[in-house]
């Protein structure tokens, strides 16, 4: 087994280079670490934790009020996103608050920037982007959302949200009075997206509960103090924001049909144009509600149908804790599958597209039902970790119940996160290693994206009351890969929901520009293929939001590329 | 204290244990029965409050663990319930109460995350209790969640074999056929689990699922909106028991689930619950009455005889319990025992109609025709006029000779609805037979037919036809009415009659026509 050392950028190299021209640098170096290395540890760092070494010195704080709060246990999350437009993914880490009266002694920690500096390092820019935002900080959204080339940042709370404007010289503004995003409910997940196809980003926030800290109550199970179950709180209504297009919003929650189905304790959030009918709808899970499917009729209203698609219970009619959420082609079939992640003892569900607008559910036979069932899952995606072309999940752990092993010994807070390698038929195996993936904390978001833009996708896992893990990938570019910038013209700029389908010799692959979802984060815009050994992509077909085709043909392997609309080959 | 001090207390402390160990030998057995019962009844913790002590007391009492586990793992404190029966496979129990500690430590060892340990049990309830068929059935679900779907499938299907009425283990094979992608299979199983439990909601999930497979739109949609409706059912029911978690004997808790579940129609269930209410409250009226009520709807009379007796010893004057039951014996052809009870309603509340009503179909249905007329006048006395007590009144009277007052009745009863063809039919009788006025008769027995051509709409206007002596219309009318009623004996009694005055040659009731 030949252990790789990945190479890294200096922060003076602006744009990437193709992996091949550091091949002849490399391999020297791989040669000699693996001399010194004993295989087998070698072989079983796939995710190894660099946080320390990245000078990410943040600590996740959710208040410490000592009560325990209702709103504390959700965590908080993360995003992945360019915000200096310099070709490196920067981090953005999200905070809790005091919650007056408890802990009024404790000064705010409030959300960090952390700007890459394409070293494997990251320099804390919160002060100078005004991204401090000191309020209960939940969950994450990017995108450009006024298309004036740079990404924007939507931020949820335990509190009014935050629109962030990027004001395009390393500067953020609040502007969410004057665009009118307002969401006074607690929200949690959200995620940009042009529902319309109209050319500007709009905006979905799942809520949570109705819920305030001066209504708390003291929940007990077996006369021990425990954290409040969802129902113990009222739940709250999402929100949809629509993109007026001149920098305001308009909140038509109600007449897009969002209204339609009972408020629900929303958690989780994921965006695809799972009927492939050139839209975006929306999935979102819900905490031991039923979970909704909203499909885009494409007329401006939409329609919850997660019952008569299957994807609302579980299989014996019951209603899961869904956390997290994601879409994603795991079969590689052209329609969009779908993941939650649920409970202790509920197990992850896996479902599979059967297209006509309905799913089935497979955990049992994707082999992901025994390995989850043990565990309590949050952030979760289909993302292909070793670039073999077959996406692979992600799912990150840790219990609600600060004491849970007072309650049931064999059950514990902290978990270990959990990845599972889609072995190319329909099944999932799990994939144990040391480092990374053999750290137990209490885990609550992920965000995925190739931070040190050497060919595979890394992780940023943030923990509750505990630092984040930065998952550094350690495998992944041992096969080849892809990699691709949407810019939207007629579209939105961003080219979120534009539609990328590429082919090689052995496997045709397809995947959407999303932003924010899975559970309150943000993942990088640039959409990554695993391509396994091929060595030419032979077609490359984008689809986007405006309807509009483009095709591109004959593209080397290991590259980024920078797609405009309409700039076809 | 000196020595012998403290010796003589010990032996006093000895020789008082062991009379209390004498002492508390028989309330033991006492305690264990009671716990059974309140298991049975749903009321856990007072179950666990008696059995505890006996543990305390005795740690190797089988019986006391088995049946606090038990009463753990019904209220979902498994980590407790497996603490508390794992010992009791130490101390050598009967193979059946060996088996059935198997089996609740599977099923606990599952709902606690522990598939390993959930399948050593598991397996050791079959091979201990092969005839128990949960034995098999949480074999099968530590299968199915292993990936073992061929052995899942058998063991359901031995679940099946051992129960046939199990309709959890039906669900599961469904579930199976589902993920072999065989929904005509799995329509099979879920149909089944339907009939087995049809205010179960789960099989119309598996149902809707089966048919969207098979590209069935329709019966998707119909099992949708049923799976809907029964989880609402369901969902309100749970939410209130989990209330009665904190509150298990809290009676309007009880009468809350009990009421839902008669609202769905879940009589057997309803009668259930309102059976609990009843066992610690067995002075609840309103559950004697709501349980009579219910058995009335069910056809068992004898119960709800029970239940309405059960009332009236609490309460000599529950008016509407004295008509139900007096409306069963009715049924029941006891008619001197409704006569007596509705009679002594009406001694409590002389102006009550409904008791009157009963008590005018007792009378006919004894053929006393003079006291059901009595009591209808007494009806009318009383303020009811309604068109139906009008007709019948009108019937009574024009059978006991009173045809004015009869007549009287009959209009009354056209002025309050218009749209029914009796009293129209009954004019033109009273008129036709009194061989009067038979213009009018015509008028009447046509409006009757215009309203409902039914049998005795055509009969009548055959009659007044033939009083009329227009012999071919009175045989096409009567012929009408044959067609709905071919063996009615009366109309061909009276196509008889036609067709003899037809061959005669003769007129048909009388020969003149009076006019009005």
């Amino acid at each position: 087994m030949v252990c790789i050392k990945t190479t890294r950028q200096n922060k003076s190299e602006l744009r990437p280079l193709p992996l091949w021209k550091w091949l002849p640098f490399t391999i020297p170096i791989l040669v000699v670490v693996s001399i010194f290395l004993p295989p087998n540890i070698c072989a079983k760092v796939i995710f190894k934790s660099v946080t320390i070494p990245a000078q990410i010195d943040f600590v996740h704080s959710d208040g410490q009020s000592g009560q325990r709060l209702f709103n504390e246990f959700v965590g908080s999350g993360a995003a992945f996103f360019d915000y200096d437009n310099d070709g490196d993914l920067d981090l953005y880490l999200i905070n809790g608050a005091p919650q007056p009266p408890f802990g009024s002694e404790i000064t705010p920690k409030p959300n960090r920037m952390y700007q890459n500096l394409g070293n494997s390092t990251f320099t804390d820019v919160t002060q100078i982007t005004n991204l401090g935002h000191t309020g209960y900080g939940v969950g994450c959204a990017v995108g450009d959302y006024d298309n004036d080339g740079d990404t924007d940042l939507y931020l949820t709370n335990f509190g009014p949200d935050v629109l962030y404007q990027n004001q395009g010289d390393g500067t953020f503004l609040n502007v969410t009075v004057s665009a009118n995003t307002n969401n006074a409910s607690w929200g949690t997940s959200c995620a940009f997206a042009d529902f319309e196809n109209d050319g500007f980003l709009d905006l979905y926030i799942a809520n949570y509960a109705d819920y305030e800290v001066a209504r708390d109550r003291q929940c007990r199970n077996r006369d021990i103090h425990v954290y409040c179950g969802p129902h113990a709180y009222p739940a709250a209504i999402d929100r949809f924001f629509h993109n007026n297009g001149n920098g305001t919003f308009s909140d038509l929650t109600d007449s897009y049909g969002f209204l339609q189905p009972p408020p629900c304790h929303g958690l989780g959030l994921t965006l695809a144009d799972y009927d492939n009918d050139g839209d975006s709808d929306i999935y979102v899970a819900n905490d031991q509600d039923p979970n909704f499917l909203f499909q885009n009729r494409g007329d401006g209203s939409f329609e919850e149908i997660a019952l008569l698609a299957g994807v609302s219970y579980n299989d014996m009619g019951k209603e899961e804790a869904g956390m997290g959420t994601a879409f994603g082609d795991y079969d590689n079939d052209g329609q969009v599958d779908l993941t939650v992640s649920n409970f202790q003892t509920e197990t992850n569900t896996v479902y599979h597209n059967r297209g006509n607008n309905f799913f089935m559910d497979l955990t049992i036979t994707t082999g992901i039902a025994e390995k989850t069932y043990n565990y309590l899952g949050w952030g979760i995606k289909f993302f292909d970790y070793d670039n073999d072309g077959w996406k692979d999940i992600f799912v990150v752990n840790g219990h609600v119940m600060d004491n849970i092993t007072e309650l049931e010994p064999n059950v514990f807070y902290s978990q270990q996160n959990l990845l599972f390698r889609n072995l190319g038929d329909g099944k999932f195996d799990r994939v144990q290693g040391q480092d990374g993936l053999a750290l137990k904390k209490v885990s609550r978001s992920a965000a995925f994206g190739d931070y040190d833009n050497d060919g595979d996708v890394d992780i940023v896992v943030t923990n509750w009351n505990q630092s984040p893990d930065l998952l550094q990938n350690e495998i992944g570019n041992q096969n080849n890969w892809v990699r691709f910038r949407t810019v939207g013209r007629d579209s939105n700029r961003s080219g979120i929901g534009a539609k990328i389908k590429v082919v090689t010799p052995d496997l045709t692959q397809y995947q959407e520009v999303r932003s924010g979802g899975s559970y309150l984060a943000a993942n990088d815009l640039r959409v990554h293929f695993g391509l396994g050994q091929a060595e030419i992509i032979q077609q490359v077909e984008i689809r986007w939001p405006s309807g509009r085709v483009d095709h591109r043909q004959q593209l080397l392997i290991n590259q980024e590329y920078l797609l405009v609309e309409g700039d076809s080959q | 204290m000196g020595r012998l001090a403290r010796q003589i207390l010990l032996l006093y402390l000895v020789i008082s244990s062991a009379d209390v160990d004498s002492l508390t030998a028989q309330p033991e057995t006492y305690n264990l029965s009671i716990a059974t019962d309140h298991i049975q009844n749903g009321s856990y913790r007072l179950a666990v409050d008696l059995l505890r002590p006996i543990i305390n007391h005795d740690p190797s009492s089988i019986m006391a663990r088995y049946h606090l586990g038990n009463a753990y793992r019904l209220q979902r404190l498994y980590y407790q319930a497996a603490k508390t029966l794992e010992p009791i496979l130490g101390l050598k129990p009967t193979d059946r109460v060996a088996g059935e500690t198997h089996i609740f430590l599977a099923e606990i060892y599952i709902q606690l995350g522990q598939l390993n340990l959930a399948l050593n049990q598991a397996t050791a309830a079959v091979a201990k209790v092969p005839e128990i068929a949960e034995a098999h059935f949480h074999l099968g679900k530590i299968y199915l969640k292993q990936k073992k779907l061929d052995l899942a499938n058998s063991a359901f299907k031995q679940a099946t074999i051992r129960n046939p009425d199990f309709a959890d283990a039906c669900q599961e094979l469904g579930n199976i056929a589902l993920l072999q992608a065989r929904p005509i299979l799995a329509v099979g199983f879920f149909q089944q689990v339907a009939d087995l439990a049809p205010f179960n909601y789960r099989p119309h999930l598996g149902l809707m699922k089966a048919y969207r497979l098979s590209n069935n739109q329709t019966l998707a949609e119909k099992h949708q909106i049923r799976f809907r409706d029964l989880k609402k059912y369901f969902d309100q029911v749970y939410d209130l028991e989990l209330e009665l978690k904190d509150r298990p004997t809290d009676p309007q808790i009880l009468f809350r689930i009990a009421e839902l579940h008669y609202k769905y129609q879940n009589l057997s269930a309803a009668i259930e619950q309102y059976q609990k209410i009843l066992i610690p409250n067995p002075q609840s009226e309103p559950a004697w009455d709501q349980l009579g009520r219910i058995y009335m709807q069910t056809g068992d009379f004898e119960s709800a005889i029970k239940a309405f007796e059960s009332l009236i010893g609490l309460n000599p004057e529950p008016l509407e319990a004295y008509l139900r039951l007096s409306w069963i014996y009715t049924q029941q052809q006891r008619f001197d025992l409704a006569k007596q009870l509705l009679q002594k309603a009406i001694q409590l509340s002389p102006d009550l109609t409904l008791a009157y009503h009963g008590l005018a179909e007792v009378h006919l249905a004894v053929g006393d025709a003079a006291q059901a007329l009595a009591t209808y006048e007494r009806i009318v006395e009383l303020g009811d006029r309604g068109p139906d007590i009008l007709i019948m009144l009108g019937q009574l009277r024009s059978e006991n000779g009173r045809t004015n007052q009869a007549l009287s009745a009959f209009q009354e009863a056209i002025k309050l609805r218009q749209t029914d063809p009796r009293p129209y039919r009954h004019i033109a009788q009273i008129y036709v037979q009194a061989n009067l006025y038979l213009d009018t008769a015509l008028k009447y027995a046509k409006q009757a037919v215009k309203l409902n051509p039914g049998a005795a709409e055509m009969s009548t206007l055959a009659l007044v036809h033939f009083g009329q002596n227009q012999l071919q219309m009175a045989e096409s009318s009567i012929q009408q009415a044959l067609v709905q009623e071919p063996n009615n004996p009366d109309y061909l009694q009276q196509l008889h009659e036609i067709q003899q005055a037809k061959a005669s040659g003769k007129g048909g009731l009388h020969q003149d026509n009076p006019t009005e």
